[in-house]
């Protein structure tokens, strides 16, 4: 009984002591820092800037950092303003609204998107002008294709999404998607539903794509990880952080551990997107 | 203990007023970002906001049609559980209403999560459309609501026929079985209770979030059959506050909040009146 009650605390303490210094690859450089970061922007960053927030915030507390979303305007128009010290966005900047504010971007992380089917579907390649045609709901059959016969149900996510966003803007180059289309509020749930429907079309973001469903190639490229960090896969886009000027020591160094650090990357990989190397 | 209700009372209307206050002030809030002009588009048939369409009126239509049948679908299983209950008085009957009290603890996700995985996928093969439709939301909320349905009723059937037992005493003298005292007898004193059940019942399908979102396929078009995809006002709520969103539809979400509260507070206040 005795050796159990000393050892427990401290095993505990070892623990405690091994994940400490763990976490601490990459957070070092907050070491004896101390002020406050508010974000703003973008909701496709909202997972990663979080959870870097959270594990900063946890290894030193005289750092406070807020992270809201609003969308990519907000975004621009927080940090021009002096209101945040990042403003993510998920588009590159226009040429007004660096010549207006004076901003710097930093890009970080690629959001590719996939078109996701069913995977016993026999289709395995299209082209914008057939994924416009699927989407926009003029193919009501999957042998319009070559597929089987079997009538297509269209899923999309909300109005808003991220992915959605990156899909109809590049892959469908804006056409409207059938309002008829299943809509689902999440990634997981659009691998559920495409998984269960034979009949499935839908997309999810390239970091969710696994065994579940069957992704579609584009024009022949595969949409993996590799490819659309080399650009051959094109239903993709850059998130974006922004400050105003140059950034004050904390940002800087929040900025370099999300952009630089091996912790950084693996909190965007987590998020399901690529880290972005900079070209 | 009175002051004890006074103060829980106390609390309980400051927080609604508050909540409603609120919705109320967000939206009065939104309209003023947007002006009154967006108002003909808030309440027109297409939602596209891409292109400047903010219709609410599919939400508002789909909520009412879906809560509607799933009371219509509803009513005969809980005619039939209270008929078992009440004519056969046995531990059965003990079993069944003991069932019903702890559906009413089931958390909706989990229905959600049967609708998604077998119903869906059933009423698909049937050939009915995709199976997200307004016949597979209704199917799962009308199983819902019945605890609602069938329990506001059952305890009004049991001040009135357990305690005292005059009821089925006089009945029985009258050459009533059990059977007819609570058919013509029960029902029928019963009445205004099981109208409240009725409106509870209705206003739970009209509110509820997660299964609709779920399973409804949450197009925002009003619905051309059983076997089409719609969009109701809660899960419209919950779809889009997690997301880039503009002064414009900031105020169909507050409408949306603003439409359900009243709802609410109808059904809340209808109810009561059926029971006086």
């Amino acid at each position: 009984m005795r050796i159990r009650k000393t050892f427990c605390p401290a095993f505990l303490f070892a623990f405690l002591f091994c994940s400490t210094a763990a976490l601490a690859a990459g957070l070092e450089d907050f070491k004896g820092q101390s002020g406050v970061i508010n974000i703003a922007g973008g909701t496709a960053h909202i997972p990663v800037m979080m959870e870097a927030a959270k594990r900063i915030m946890q290894f030193n507390d005289k750092i406070d950092i807020t992270v809201t979303g609003g969308g990519s305007g907000a975004g621009v128009r927080q940090v021009g303003e002096g209101l945040v010290n990042i403003g993510n966005t998920g588009r590159a900047l226009k040429d007004s609204e660096i010549k207006q504010y004076g901003l710097i971007s930093y890009p970080f992380a690629i959001d590719g998107v996939a078109v996701a089917v069913h995977s016993s579907n026999k289709v395995s390649d299209l082209n914008p002008e057939q994924a416009q045609k699927l989407f926009s709901g003029q193919i009501s059959n999957w042998k319009e294709l070559g597929g089987d016969d079997v009538p297509v149900t269209l899923y999309t996510r909300e109005d808003g999404s991220g992915t959605r966003e990156v899909f109809v803007d590049v892959l469908l180059n804006q056409e409207a998607i059938d309002p008829k289309a299943v809509i689902v509020n999440s990634n997981g749930s659009m691998k559920i539903s495409i998984s269960k429907d034979k009949g499935a079309a839908g997309y999810v973001g390239i970091g969710h794509v696994d065994d579940s469903i069957k992704a579609l190639k584009i024009e022949g490229v595969e949409p993996s990880q590799e490819n659309a960090a080399n650009g051959a896969y094109k239903v993709t886009r850059l998130l974006y952080m922004n400050t105003k000027g140059q950034p004050d020591k904390l940002t800087a160094t929040f900025i370099e551990y999300i952009t630089g650090s091996a912790e950084g990357r693996s909190l965007i990989e987590a998020a399901g997107y690529i880290p972005y190397s900079g070209k | 203990m009175r002051r004890a209700i006074y103060f829980f009372s106390g609390v309980g209307l400051i927080g609604s007023t508050l909540l409603f206050a609120a919705i109320l002030a967000g939206l009065v809030h939104t309209l003023g970002q947007t002006g009154p002009d967006i108002l003909p588009a808030v309440f027109s048939l297409t939602w596209n906001p891409a292109q400047g369409a903010y219709g609410l009126l599919p939400m508002i239509s789909s909520s009412i049609m879906v809560a509607l049948l799933a009371l219509v679908m509803a009513l005969p299983t809980g005619f039939g559980l209270l008929w078992s209950i009440w004519v056969y008085d046995n531990r059965y009957s003990l079993f069944l209403r003991n069932l019903l009290r702890f559906m009413a603890g089931i958390p909706t996700v989990v229905y959600g999560l049967c609708g998604l995985f077998i119903l869906v996928p059933f009423m698909r093969g049937l050939g009915a459309g995709n199976g997200f439709s307004l016949a597979s939301v209704s199917l799962v909320l009308s199983v819902l609501i019945l605890p609602p349905l069938v329990l506001t009723a059952d305890s009004a059937v049991h001040n009135l026929m357990k305690r005292p037992e005059t009821l089925t005493l006089n009945a029985g003298a009258l050459g009533l079985g059990r059977d007819k005292a609570f058919l013509y007898i029960a029902v029928h004193a019963c009445r205004r209770q099981i109208a409240a059940g009725l409106v509870l019942a209705f206003g739970r399908a009209l509110g509820d979030t997660l299964i609709a979102l779920m399973i409804s396929g949450n197009a925002p078009v009003m619905p051309k059959g059983l076997f089409s995809s719609l969009r109701v006002l809660p899960a419209h709520i919950n779809l889009l506050t997690a997301v880039e969103i503009d002064a414009n539809i900031e105020l169909t979400l507050f409408l949306s909040g603003f439409l359900l509260m009243t709802a609410a507070v109808g059904m809340s206040l209808l109810s009561r009146m059926a029971q006086k």
